[in-house]
């Protein structure tokens, strides 16, 4: 066998080990997410969900109990959070706030396909299930996700987010499953406080918000909310959502690290990895905004950039950065 | 100090030309205070900002001239040199004086905290209505912190 063979093959037995093998190539019948949904509210199952993640570079990981039956689900680990038909609960201190009540969802999100194309595979063996993978792309043929689905029920199984690299930066998969099981979910709480937010519609927007109806990268507004004077705009690509919070007043940064800088336009802001994908957060003329995502931070940071400035009136600072490039411009030309 | 604020004490302070107690002293002092907090993370934004400006090269022939003290070549300052001098003096005055102005403008806006970890369980469950709950809902399972 001369070199070039022998090279061909160890790439060959990499790219095996690395990439999904046999790739079918066909494009799954439904959104593999919302049957995967669907599955979730109608099976009964017990299992552990390893959660795995990386935090300015060291990765972690946390694993959690989660159980559903009866169009319930239930997750804990630190927090407890309870998804049931289309409402959504969290537990804080034995106190169970309602977030979601029923008919308060975002609208329909755009069709994934129209930014993302979507390949199935033959899966692995996830929690000793027999799994179909889909293996998602963008149009330029990057792989930002992998969905692992049980072959039987569509249950997700496994999901792998990456951001570039060839490893996935967030992992969610079960370490154990056992579906079909005579599973007991505790009923809904009896009491709970209700921190449900309001639907705000795009022409009463308070006064110094702005929710554009589009960002770049494909990001379509799907919601409009405010919840304890915070305003979120609910901004979807079809397979990520983007939530951007918007506040009156200037930041406090007291506590905010020195090191997890970012920029956006004009301003400097803050970035921090959570388990479930990017936080980013910065001050712009007298408002502040959060913006929380499951997408990759590059598209973050595109959609998040392109929202138009706040405020009527730029502040020193701005205007001091505009003459300096007033100035300068012109002489490095 | 200016009142219960540092004032110029922050240029100081990035300028590392306080001894190591009023040092230590300032920044418990930023620490605990918004407003110095916000004035110091200015200031060094200002001083990156202005360190990243390009280095301007001189017009051909510039050192050489001032090294031989040659001012021959200059020709005398028309009338409407002089009338655009005087403009542009005045126009620089004012910059100076609305510098001023806005500096010393206090600062209207009340202190902001955002609840990150509310807006992370909030965004996070909305976005597992519609989708699949299992990998959108797991990760606020797990409590972060997002504040020293």
């Amino acid at each position: 066998m001369n070199r070039l063979v022998r090279t061909g093959v160890a790439l060959a037995a990499v790219a095996a080990t690395a990439a999904p093998a046999a790739v079918v190539g066909q494009e799954p019948a439904a959104d593999p997410l919302q049957a995967a949904g669907r599955a979730a509210e109608q099976l009964s199952f017990v299992g552990v969900l390893q959660v795995l993640w990386s935090e300015r570079g060291q990765e972690r990981s946390e694993s959690l109990v989660v159980h559903g039956a009866n169009g319930s689900v239930v997750v804990k680990g630190g927090t407890a959070v309870m998804a049931f038909a289309d409402q959504r609960l969290v537990e804080h201190a034995d106190d169970w706030n309602l977030l979601w009540p029923s008919g308060r969802a975002a609208a329909d999100r755009p069709a994934a396909t129209r930014k993302y194309q979507l390949v199935e595979f033959a899966g692995p063996l996830v929690a000793n299930r027999a799994s179909r993978g889909v293996e998602v792309r963008t149009r330029a043929g990057r792989v930002v996700e992998r969905l692992y689905l049980d072959q039987e029920t569509d249950l997700l199984l496994r999901r792998d987010q990456f951001e570039g690299g060839q490893s996935p930066s967030r992992t969610v998969a079960f370490e154990s499953l056992t579906i079909g099981a005579p599973v007991t979910t505790p009923p809904g709480p009896a009491e709970f406080k209700d921190a449900a937010p309001q639907v705000l519609s795009a022409s009463r927007l308070p006064a110094g918000v702005s929710a554009p109806v589009a960002l770049a990268d494909g990001y379509q507004r799907v919601g409009l909310f405010q919840r304890a004077g915070v305003v979120q705009a609910v901004y979807s690509d079809g397979l990520y959502d983007l939530s951007i919070f918007e506040q009156q007043g200037s930041l406090d940064r007291r506590g905010l690290p020195r090191d997890a800088r970012v920029e956006v336009g004009d301003e400097r802001g803050w970035h921090w990895a959570w388990p479930g994908g990017h936080v980013v957060l910065w001050e712009d003329e007298g408002t502040v905004l959060t913006a929380v995502s499951d997408a990759p931070l590059e598209q973050v940071l595109a959609a998040v950039r392109s929202l138009p400035p706040a405020g009527a009136s730029p502040s020193l600072l701005r205007r001091l950065r505009q003459v300096c490039r007033a100035l300068v411009q012109p002489l490095a030309a | 100090m200016i009142g219960d604020h540092l004032g110029d004490l922050l240029s100081a302070l990035v300028d590392g030309e306080l001894s190591p107690a009023q040092s230590a002293a300032a920044q418990a002092h930023v620490a605990r205070c918004p407003s110095c907090a916000a004035e110091l993370d200015d200031i060094t934004t200002a001083r990156a900002l202005v360190r990243a400006l390009p280095a301007l090269e001189p017009p051909f022939g510039f050192y050489e001239r001032i090294l031989r003290g040659d001012r021959r070549q200059a020709p005398a300052p028309s009338r409407w040199a002089w009338t655009n001098r005087r403009v542009a003096a005045a126009a620089v005055g004012s910059a100076a004086a609305a510098v001023v102005l806005l500096g010393l403008a206090p600062p209207h806006d009340t202190p902001v905290t955002p609840p990150v970890n509310a807006l992370v369980e909030a965004h996070a469950t909305g976005a597992s209505l519609g989708s699949d709950p299992l990998s959108r809902l797991a990760p606020i399972g797990v409590p972060v912190t997002f504040r020293r």
